[in-house]
């Protein structure tokens, strides 16, 4: 932990009260009290706790009724990136531990039965929860970077602040209800300073409460800001190395594949990496088409974007008064 | 509707914004309950309909979404798609924060 007064933040989530009332006492005693021990019966209370609690390692237990533990560890990823996650099973399987990994969690353990057992999950969760990367994006684990918590931001229409920093610099991308509105970085404001942040090569960034910059130096679709940000990052790339080693590099977490823009009656205004143009504007017409019956069922008003998500692969199509907008991007790391 | 439908959607009527929900099943048996007096549930079940048919429409282009959420001036339509084909959708009103109330009922609708 980087504070050394402050205390692990740990929640443990299961359904048996009585299993948790044994972890709760059990840890506590091995910790002499150091650890603050959270406790949750279900996803719903668990996730309601996260909101109001600084938690720095859920430990799941992945059979709970009525919950596919798996599809909560994704949500947790999305939902909280720096928690670090824990799956403990009573009923282990190497199916199981393999599909627990690859979405998120640091550890699959058995649950103990012994002292111990207790006293050997201890260690190993102490020394998980009091570990920082030195290097690289804190928080991105497997699947989630900076890119793919700008998207979720704009996508849920979300306000906050990332602060990203690293050993030489540090700044702040403002998002207002899903949009892009101001970037910081030293002297630089704009579109550069949101280029050059995401361009950083390790460091790391936190998520903060939004608070109004005062400024706007940023417009535009998100999408195609962050398009632009990763062409400069390439072009950044494709530089000599600075003659000081820099610190280990990062991959993008999400990588845009395929963008399409074209007017509403179908013609191409714009189109980057798209193999089968005409293919995505009829699929864009046939959107519409569908969405004018939606709009006849229900009064919902104007139509303005479909967002399209797959296990690999997430689709935004926009749609104003004359252009149609088509943006796919893909995880740099997929699932295993 | 089964019980666990039912329990589905009396949690969906305490959503932000909830207008309306339902569920599609694989025989093609539609569920609705209408959370709003202007929103018949016959028009929910055509809204079934019609997502269903968006579904299969993404499908014959490579695209197999697990979820969809369409956003229009005045509310948003979320979308589960199990891979039996059953769909689960929620209406919501367009300034209402519904996303992860949509997670955590798409847990349950997964589970059914």
């Amino acid at each position: 932990m980087s504070d050394p007064k402050k205390k692990p933040q740990i929640l443990f989530v299961d359904d048996e009260p009585d299993f948790l009332q044994v972890v709760i006492e059990t840890f506590s005693s091995l910790s002499n009290g150091d650890w603050d021990l959270h406790q949750a019966t279900s996803a719903d209370a668990a996730m309601e706790l996260l909101k109001h609690h600084k938690i720095d390692l859920a430990v799941v237990d992945i059979n709970m009724p009525l919950l596919d533990g798996v599809q909560f560890l994704r949500i947790l990823g999305r939902r909280h990136p720096s928690l670090k996650k824990v799956t403990l099973t009573a009923f282990a399987t190497e199916e199981k531990r393999t599909e627990c990994l690859a979405n998120g969690a640091e550890l699959f353990i058995e649950k103990p039965r012994t002292a111990a057992g207790f006293k050997s999950i201890y260690v190993m969760l102490e020394e998980l929860v009091t570990w920082s990367p030195q290097a690289g994006f804190q928080g991105m684990l497997r699947q989630v970077g900076l890119n793919d918590v700008i998207q979720m931001e704009c996508l849920g229409r979300n306000s906050s602040i990332l602060e990203i920093h690293n050993q030489k610099m540090s700044g702040r991308i403002f998002i207002e209800e899903g949009t892009i509105i101001h970037a910081i970085l030293g002297a630089e404001t704009g579109e550069k300073a949101f280029q050059k942040l995401l361009s950083i090569t390790g460091g790391e960034f936190n998520l903060l409460r939004f608070e109004s910059p005062g400024v706007r130096s940023m417009q535009g679709p998100w999408e195609f800001l962050l398009m632009e940000a990763s062409r400069v990052r390439d072009e950044l790339a494709l530089q000599p190395e600075p003659a000081v080693a820099p610190a280990a590099p990062v991959r993008p977490s999400v990588i845009i594949v395929e963008t399409l823009i074209c007017t509403a009656q179908g013609d191409p205004v714009f189109l980057w990496q798209c193999p089968d143009a005409p293919g995505r504007i009829v699929l864009l017409q046939n959107i519409a088409q569908q969405t004018a019956l939606l709009s006849k069922t229900l009064p919902l008003g104007n139509f303005e974007r479909l967002e399209i998500l797959q296990p690999d692969h997430r689709t935004v199509a926009v749609f104003s008064h004359d252009h149609m907008v088509f943006v796919r991007s893909a995880s740099a790391f997929p699932p295993a | 509707m089964n019980e666990t439908l039912a329990h589905l959607f009396e949690d969906c009527a305490a959503a932000p914004g909830a207008l309306g929900c339902g569920v599609r099943l694989p025989d093609h048996t539609c569920h609705v309950r209408s959370l709003h007096p202007d929103w018949p549930n016959e028009a929910l079940e055509k809204t079934l309909l019609h997502l269903a048919n968006a579904a299969s429409l993404l499908a014959s282009h490579d695209i197999a979404a697990q979820r969809l959420a369409w956003t229009f001036a005045q509310g948003r339509i979320f979308v589960a798609i199990r891979p039996d084909g059953a769909i689960f959708s929620l209406v919501t009103q367009s300034e209402a924060s519904a996303v992860e109330f949509f997670d955590r009922m798409t847990f349950q609708f997964f589970c059914v």
